[in-house]
């Protein structure tokens, strides 16, 4: 039978795209069959280790005969991926004992060499596996990584060094990720978060010695406060308001007479760090005298300056919040009127009296906040 | 010689209610562990527990609901929370319901040890 030749040409297409289809689906069983005796294999192993790690631990098992039964695995990716959630949550000397356990077995040793592969998955996870495991000795290797062109490795070992706590590389790390553009200010500063609040000693040095109270002694010191005189390309604003961040995050009320002193010739945008500081810390530096920040050009200093008031009661500053009542945002009328309404009688008066002496933002605000007292 | 607390972990994660119970035995505490909600209750109810420590997500009965049923029969139960830091009504919800504390993971077990005893009167 003789086929015609345009019916033939779409038969074979069809057989082809079929056995096609089915070799994906096989592939597919196949991969699926693999991975789920794989995950069967690596839940059986964590059983045991889960019994090693905890014995060796207690003190139950000595650390060459833990190290012998993570090494009998062979497979130092699942040895991590069992030991990471534990290395991520101790501290201490139970943290000592599971990083000299990684050493022992040879994980350290391995993610070492896997900071040199060609692969940028194993290379990012190198240096990230090593920064968990505060791997001071891996630091060079990581700054190294930072002047990488590709974004991937330089944000792994931005993270691989602020997870490592060296504090030595703070001052590098930063000025790396904040001259890339593809890493945003929060971006950085959550990374930067990591270094723990060791950091906040160094950040705290610089800003003594850019204010004249105090010195920066040892090199990331100096480093820090060389970006703070915009010794790079970095505007220095940008500094301040990230290690100001940074203080506020870890709520270090160390820095809180530096911070005070800093006020005094900050620029706005510096301004607003400061504040946000005093509110995350949750006081404001003995003496600080927050009204001329509720008569502020910017209004986002003025929001900030209403919030942070309660820290100092000031009664002075009530007429202050009074104007601000009328101002034309509407959340710094709105942080004034809820000023007011913590500041005792004198405050609540002054909303009642607003209510029906004048029309307009102020009456409403403080109608508002009133509303919302006797809900509360 | 003083009783030694008993606390209830209540979380469903094998890894971290190993971890929880390892450091807390290390620090002296007795430790009743459970793994799914309706567990967690029924200790907290039944047994002389001295402090719960309960995850939000968990099976049969979510850690909201049992904070919930504990503090309508033990109100003076201290309790820490456990959640992760993207679920913030979540953590909203708990304080609501009267959680002494709240801890996002991944947590550092020092700072929960740290807070346990706070709450205990121990530091």
């Amino acid at each position: 039978m003789i086929m015609d030749p345009y019916l033939y040409i779409l038969v074979q297409i069809i057989f082809v795209i079929a056995g096609l289809t089915i070799l994906f689906l096989l592939a597919i069983v196949l991969l699926r069959l693999f991975h789920s005796l794989g995950e069967k294999r690596y839940r059986q192993m964590t059983e045991d280790w889960e019994d090693v790690f905890f014995g060796y631990l207690q003190g139950e098992l000595t650390l060459e005969e833990a190290a012998a039964v993570f090494k009998k695995a062979n497979s130092y990716p699942w040895m991590w991926r069992f030991l990471a959630p534990y290395i991520r949550s101790l501290d201490g000397d139970d943290f000592d004992q599971a990083k000299l356990l990684c050493r022992q077995a040879g994980l350290i040793d391995y993610y070492k060499k896997r900071l040199h592969h060609r692969s940028v998955t194993q290379k990012a996870l190198a240096a990230r596996t090593l920064g968990s495991l505060r791997c001071r000795e891996s630091t060079s290797d990581l700054l190294a990584m930072l002047h990488s062109k590709n974004p991937i490795f330089i944000l792994a070992a931005a993270q691989g060094l602020a997870a490592s706590g060296d504090t030595s590389a703070f001052a590098q790390t930063t000025r790396t990720l904040l001259n890339h553009t593809f890493f945003t200010f929060e971006g950085a500063a959550e990374i930067l978060s990591r270094f723990g609040v060791e950091s906040c000693k160094a950040i705290t040095a610089a800003l003594e010695a850019k204010t004249g109270s105090g010195t920066a002694e040892n090199p990331v010191e100096k480093s820090l406060l060389d970006h703070l005189h915009g010794k790079d390309s970095i505007e220095p604003y940008v500094y301040y308001s990230l290690y100001i961040d940074l203080l506020g995050n870890f709520r270090y009320r160390e820095a809180l007479p530096a911070l005070g002193k800093l006020a005094r010739f900050a620029d706005q945008e510096t301004m607003v760090h400061i504040l946000k500081a005093f509110l995350r810390i949750g006081e404001m530096p003995p003496g600080f005298d927050i009204k001329p920040y509720l008569k502020h050009d910017y209004w986002v200093v003025r929001n900030f300056a209403a919030q942070v008031w309660k820290y100092s009661r000031d009664q002075e500053a009530l007429p202050l919040l009074e104007n601000l009542l009328s101002d034309p945002y509407w959340w710094v009328r709105y942080h004034a009127a809820r000023a007011l309404s913590e500041a005792g009688q004198n405050g609540k008066t002054l909303l009642k009296r607003k209510t029906t002496e004048s029309a307009g933002a102020a009456a409403d605000i403080s109608r508002y906040i009133l509303e919302l007292n006797e809900v509360n | 010689m003083e009783k030694q607390k008993l606390i209830l972990i209540a979380e469903d994660d094998p890894s971290v209610n190993r971890l929880i119970t390892f450091k807390l035995g290390k620090e002296g505490f007795k430790v009743r562990s459970t793994s799914d909600g309706k567990e967690a209750l029924k200790a907290a109810l039944e047994e002389d527990i001295d402090a719960a420590i309960i995850d939000v997500m968990m099976p049969f009965l979510d850690g909201i609901q049992v904070l919930k049923r504990i503090r309508a029969e033990k109100p003076q139960l201290p309790v820490i929370i456990l959640t992760v830091k993207s679920r913030g009504e979540d953590i909203h919800k708990a304080l609501e319901l009267g959680a002494d504390q709240y801890m996002t993971k991944p947590f550092q077990t020092a700072e929960l040890v740290k807070s346990l005893k706070s709450l205990l009167g121990e530091l």
